[in-house]
């Protein structure tokens, strides 16, 4: 459904509507409330990021207002991991700006090192991805997600035994090109 | 690449293309996860509608006027003014058909908050799209039955009911389908039984009781829509296929409208070939032409027919100057229908459809435009094909659509390939994994799973089909009725198949091949 199809449900059958958007938008927003987590925090932390985000949206999105549906929801989605990041940790966090939606910068890596780690992001995807479902899947929900194999095997319908089994094969297959792009795991 | 980077540590270098992919390709939720998660999203916002405030805020605050749902329904009645020339000029949005929504109030009142998110995504100018326009037409008019039945789906929410229809394969089979559907949602739950007439078929197809038993080649299988797939699910096992080539196939309603005069124009434009097939001009010319039908927004398999009657509306109905209403007022199955009866438009254009069909009876309900009776017959008034509504209820009669526990299901079954073990006496067991032909003969077990659609359990000896069968049983099995017998039963007539366990020892039951 696109974005305008989706306002328009939202406008006409509000409860359809936001259904709707959480299904087309709730793996969007949890990818972004992970990848700002950034490995702070549990699965139901990352899940209580989730009901925030979408009740926010629920209740203070404005469908006639200009601007793309999904970066609102990335925007918001990142907030609220922010936000949790800081509660968790108690630690001082650089609050980025609503008017862009990327990530929080590594303070750590210059520019370059930065624009190089995400290129390197991109071929890793390519290379993961390049093994087909459902080891793609494994491989992210594990190593991206954080997943248990009890909860990777509950997604993609598979007992956790096959799941470990499968990823402990597709790490094999992804030996050499993990070493080709220095990545570790 | 210089230097070493930690899987994880590279995931905080992706941008939100990067996430836009991996949300697209792997779903993170199972479905009871998403209908937990959004439960209690609901429960969020209903404890913060009612002055509960625990949710957190986005920065800043600014004043938002909502654009109230009432504002739509001046626009659209004023259009039903001018549309209603067709039918009776009434209008419905489609929300305001069901009033009962939890969420309803959110556009009628005033929000007066909202936060810097909003204005900082602002991009571009954007006009308030008009709502959609149901009118309704007039159902004793040509124009008015055509018009309703292209769009079924908006004159219904919710829909329960049986029904059952003819098989193709022989006139002594028939499958019935108990549905429900919710089109708010997309979800439906199909149920298809397959059974053995053993009465008259005609009495079956003029609303007799069914006499019969349920074959056990196809048996009884769900297909069940969750909103996002469609999944076949065996009955009493933990299998369930996604029924479409890919994943999130599932249809909604939400396209507009269809004109039915655009249809009439598209089909007289069309310029049918004359060995053209019964089903293919209605489904690859709507397919592929300017003009689309509507989609089976109901997510099911067999009921669709009755349902959302459109592909056979257009089939059989495009020419007015084939058929006539015959009867304004006919009550069927409890419901006001109108009666059709006519001539197939490719008899009088002089092409031979199907199977030699001629001939054709339909019972339309007025106020849905579903199709609950359907009959066809060939030049000699023989019955081709047939339909008959055995229960059919809409909105507040209708039943819900049962929550199916998709965490008992191996969901993901569509990639994976079948397992094949063996057993003690080194015979290699476990599902098909390849059509029951000779050619498959050497890759396929020793032992099959008896499971096609109907999970009966055991497996089959792979020699007992072939010699049998012979060189293709997985043909030569379809053509047979189907059914088990436990020990001691009697019987009809036929070919005896063991079902066995899986050390191939101990036989579970026999299923009985016969002709009738």
């Amino acid at each position: 459904m696109t974005e305008n199809e989706l306002k328009n449900l939202i406008r006409s059958n509000p409860d359809d509507g936001f259904r709707q958007l959480f299904e087309q938008y709730h793996g969007y927003a949890f990818t972004i409330i992970h990848r700002t987590l950034g490995g702070t925090g549990c699965a139901k932390d990352a899940e209580d990021c989730i009901v925030d985000t979408f009740a926010d949206v629920i209740l203070h999105y404005d469908t006639y207002a200009k601007g793309s549906l999904r970066s609102y929801i990335g925007a918001v989605a990142r907030n609220k991991a922010i936000n949790l990041k800081r509660s968790l940790t108690a630690a001082e966090f650089y609050t980025v700006g609503d008017e862009e939606t990327n990530d929080i910068p590594d303070n750590s890596d210059s520019i370059e090192e930065s624009a190089e780690k995400s290129q390197t992001f991109r071929l890793l995807l390519d290379k993961v991805e390049g093994l087909g479902k459902p080891d793609s899947t494994i491989i992210i929900h594990k190593f991206f997600f954080d997943m248990s194999s009890i909860e990777i095997a509950k997604t993609v319908g598979m007992t956790p035994a096959a799941v470990r089994m499968r990823l402990s094969r597709s790490l094999k297959k992804l030996k050499k090109s993990l070493e080709e792009l220095g990545v570790t795991l | 690449m210089k230097g070493e980077n930690k899987i994880n540590e590279l995931f905080s270098h992706s941008d939100n293309e990067d996430a836009q992919r991996i949300s697209d390709a792997h779903p993170v939720f199972s479905e009871a996860k998403k209908d937990e998660l959004y439960k209690r999203i609901q429960d969020r916002v209903a404890a913060e509608k009612s002055g509960n405030d625990f949710a957190d805020k986005v920065t800043g605050v600014e004043v938002h006027h909502g654009h109230g749902i009432m504002r739509y329904i001046g626009i659209a009645a004023a259009l039903a003014v001018l549309i209603g020339g067709i039918g009776g000029g009434h209008y419905l949005i489609r929300n305001n058909m069901n009033p009962d929504r939890t969420f309803s109030e959110i556009e009628t009142e005033e929000s007066t908050e909202t936060s810097e998110v909003q204005e900082a995504t602002e991009e571009t100018e954007e006009e308030p799209a008009e709502e959609a326009v149901i009118q309704d037409f007039d159902m004793s008019t040509q124009m008015g039955v055509f018009g309703k039945m292209l769009n079924s789906i908006d004159y219904y929410d919710y829909a329960s009911g049986v029904m059952i229809q003819s098989d193709t394969a022989r006139n002594d089979l028939c499958t019935e389908s108990a549905f429900n559907v919710d089109l708010t949602t997309g979800k439906s739950l199909d149920v298809l039984t397959r059974y053995n007439i053993y009465n008259d078929y005609h009495d079956v197809a003029n609303d007799q009781p069914l006499e019969g038993e349920m074959d056990q080649y196809l048996g009884v299988f769900d297909v069940y829509c969750d909103g996002t797939n469609e999944l076949e699910m065996a009955h009493d096992s933990n299998i369930a296929r996604i029924a479409t080539a890919e994943e999130n196939q599932a249809q909604h309603r939400t396209s507009d409208q269809l004109d039915p005069q655009t249809v009439i124009d598209y089909m007289n434009s069309i310029d049918i070939p004359s060995d053209a097939d019964y089903y293919t001009p209605t489904i690859a010319y709507f397919e592929n032409g300017d003009v689309q039908l509507r989609g089976i927004c109901s997510n099911t398999r067999a009921a669709f027919n009755l349902l959302e009657p459109g592909y056979t509306a257009v089939d059989f109905l495009y020419d007015f100057s084939t058929w006539d209403i015959t009867n304004e007022s006919f009550e069927y199955a409890g419901r006001d229908c109108v009666v059709l009866e006519g001539t197939h438009p490719r008899i009088s254009a002089g092409l031979i459809p199907y199977r030699g069909l001629s001939n054709f009876t339909f019972v339309v309900d007025k106020a849905t435009g579903c199709l609950l009776k359907m009959q066809t017959f060939d030049t000699d008034g023989e019955l081709i094909e047939w339909m008959v509504t055995k229960d059919i209820r809409f909105d507040a009669d209708a039943e819900p659509v049962p929550e199916k526990d998709l965490e008992i299901h191996r969901t993901d079954e569509y990639f994976t390939e079948p397992e094949i073990n063996t057993n003690s006496h080194g015979e290699t067991y476990g599902s098909c994994n390849g059509a029951i032909v000779r050619e498959n003969y050497d890759k396929l077990p020793d032992l099959i799973y008896n499971c096609l659609f109907y999970d009966g359990g055991g497996y089959f000896r792979k020699d007992d089909l072939f010699e049998a069968f012979g060189d293709q049983p997985e043909d030569v099995m379809k053509r047979y009725a189907v059914v088990r017998v436990d020990d001691g039963e009697p019987s009809p007539a036929g070919t005896d198949i063991k079902i066995y366990d899986e050390e191939g020892e101990n036989v579970l039951f026999t299923l009985v091949y016969y002709q009738k």
